[in-house]
């Protein structure tokens, strides 16, 4: 688990980075400009939670996820199941859903939680100290307001959204991996389809959540 | 008094098989090998008796319990106590040959991680699985990722140790020790041994019992009833075959 946790979560870092960078200045500053010049900007700070807190913070993490980690679980699974290594590891006893699967899961659960953490915080402030420098200095102030407006309620959407995002993604990527049969070419067909299939998966649940949210 | 046999099966008969019902009783200690042309039907019959497929009918008795009646729980046990090797079972491609072998140990919580490792290393020496076992399985010849594999199932003291073809994977050269290695197994840890093998000169020599898989038949032989003295000319023909073999080799 830990190492799923390392690959999955440390090591998209960089990319998680560039991509939160990209965020701040494509949705965060603009957000921020659109808003006030449309006399708006009281609902600047909800606004920025909504759609970057909750909307494009997991999404985006998930993309990454789905492509990085789960291609990666479908490929590392499937190539196990095709020489042989998890017919060995059941002969020896071992249950693969507790041994292979279960780390997987959860590690990947934690990670997508974690990054999104990480994305949101570098999009926003990123997004909110540009605009201080360019547009206004009062902008400063959104990141005190934004602090606070991260309310019980809306950090637990925020958990209970990533660590599902996490764990249908790795599910997908699993069951999809131990589909692999017998031939090598099975693997990179496996492989594209456990990132079409767990993409339509979060497509659904997120969905989903914002008509329950809504409601 | 013999001890309980640890695994027992009356005429049982494996899936898709073309030859008549098994009955054996085998016990601890005890070094059985299956031999015969057909290397399909002798794999499928020592996987029924693993328990690894389901028998087309017969009963099946391993260490006096049915295994249709196994839950979770016996099924993992029965996979620790009755180890099923064949010839190219894999090893966790992305850990080394210790790491390997301590897995189902620690898995399974057996031992201390120092006991396990001083096992872990013992096995490896005296398995002979060679040098440079730091490195990935990948990186290793077939030879020893197969030792590496036996000595992982040897780790989990099993009562029982099933091997299809365990010669197979090794070099000319190797055979002989892996051959003492197994029977010091059989010696010192009173492991039944059963084994599917072309190695007649082994069988011959070591097995307190010889199975026999022709097309139609299963014929059995043992120390009183010695398979040299059997007058079936298939059985002859396959032994003087595979004597021609040694001799040209």
């Amino acid at each position: 688990m830990v190492t799923q946790i390392i690959f999955t979560g440390i090591d998209a870092l960089p990319t998680i980075s560039l991509l939160g960078l990209a965020a701040g200045f494509v949705f965060t500053f603009r957000l921020i400009s659109v808003l006030e010049s449309v006399g708006a900007a009281s609902e600047t700070i909800n606004l920025l939670i909504n759609v970057i807190g909750l909307g494009i913070g997991p999404f985006l993490a998930a993309i990454i996820l789905i492509s990085r980690t789960g291609s990666a679980i479908v490929v590392d699974l499937g190539n196990m199941k095709l020489h042989g290594e998890i017919e060995g590891l059941e002969m020896l006893g071992i249950n693969i859903n507790n041994y292979l699967i279960a780390p997987r899961l959860i590690g990947t659960a934690i990670s997508q939680l974690a990054i999104t953490v990480y994305f949101t915080f570098i999009a926003l402030v990123f997004g909110i100290v540009l605009s201080g420098l360019l547009v206004s200095n009062s902008h400063f102030d959104f990141l005190y307001e934004i602090g606070t407006a991260f309310t019980p309620y809306l950090v637990m959407i925020f958990v209970i959204k990533n660590l599902l995002f996490g764990i249908v993604i790795a599910a997908t990527s699993c069951y999809i991996g131990l589909h692999v049969k017998s031939s090598p070419t099975e693997v990179p067909q496996q492989a594209t389809r456990a990132i079409v299939n767990s993409l339509i998966a979060i497509f659904i649940i997120e969905g989903l959540l914002a008509l329950a949210i809504l409601q | 008094m013999k001890n309980n046999p640890l695994i027992h099966c009356t005429q049982l008969l494996a899936k898709h098989s073309t030859t008549s019902e098994l009955n054996l009783t085998a016990h601890a200690g005890n070094i059985i090998s299956i031999i015969g042309q057909d290397q399909e039907s002798k794999s499928n019959l020592l996987k029924t008796i693993a328990a690894i497929t389901e028998a087309e009918s017969g009963h099946l008795y391993l260490a006096g319990r049915e295994p249709t009646q196994f839950n979770q729980d016996d099924w993992v046990n029965t996979r620790t106590q009755f180890a099923y090797i064949h010839a190219d079972t894999a090893i966790l491609s992305a850990a080394n040959a210790l790491q390997n072998l301590m897995l189902p140990a620690v898995y399974h919580h057996l031992g201390s991680s120092d006991d396990n490792m001083k096992k872990a290393q013992q096995l490896l020496h005296d398995i002979q699985a060679g040098e440079n076992l730091e490195l990935l399985p990948a990186y290793l010849r077939k030879e020893q990722r197969y030792k590496i594999a036996v000595a992982r199932a040897l780790m989990l003291n099993p009562q029982a140790l099933l091997l299809d073809s365990p010669f197979s994977a090794l070099e000319l050269t190797s055979i002989e020790p892996f051959q003492k290695f197994l029977l010091n197994q059989v010696k010192d840890r009173n492991i039944l041994l059963i084994l599917v093998t072309h190695n007649v000169s082994f069988a011959l020599k070591y097995s307190d019992q010889i199975i026999y898989l022709s097309g139609q038949q299963i014929f059995k032989f043992d120390k009183d009833k010695r398979i040299q003295d059997c007058t079936n000319a298939e059985i002859n023909n396959y032994l003087s075959m595979l004597a021609n073999n040694i001799n040209s080799k």
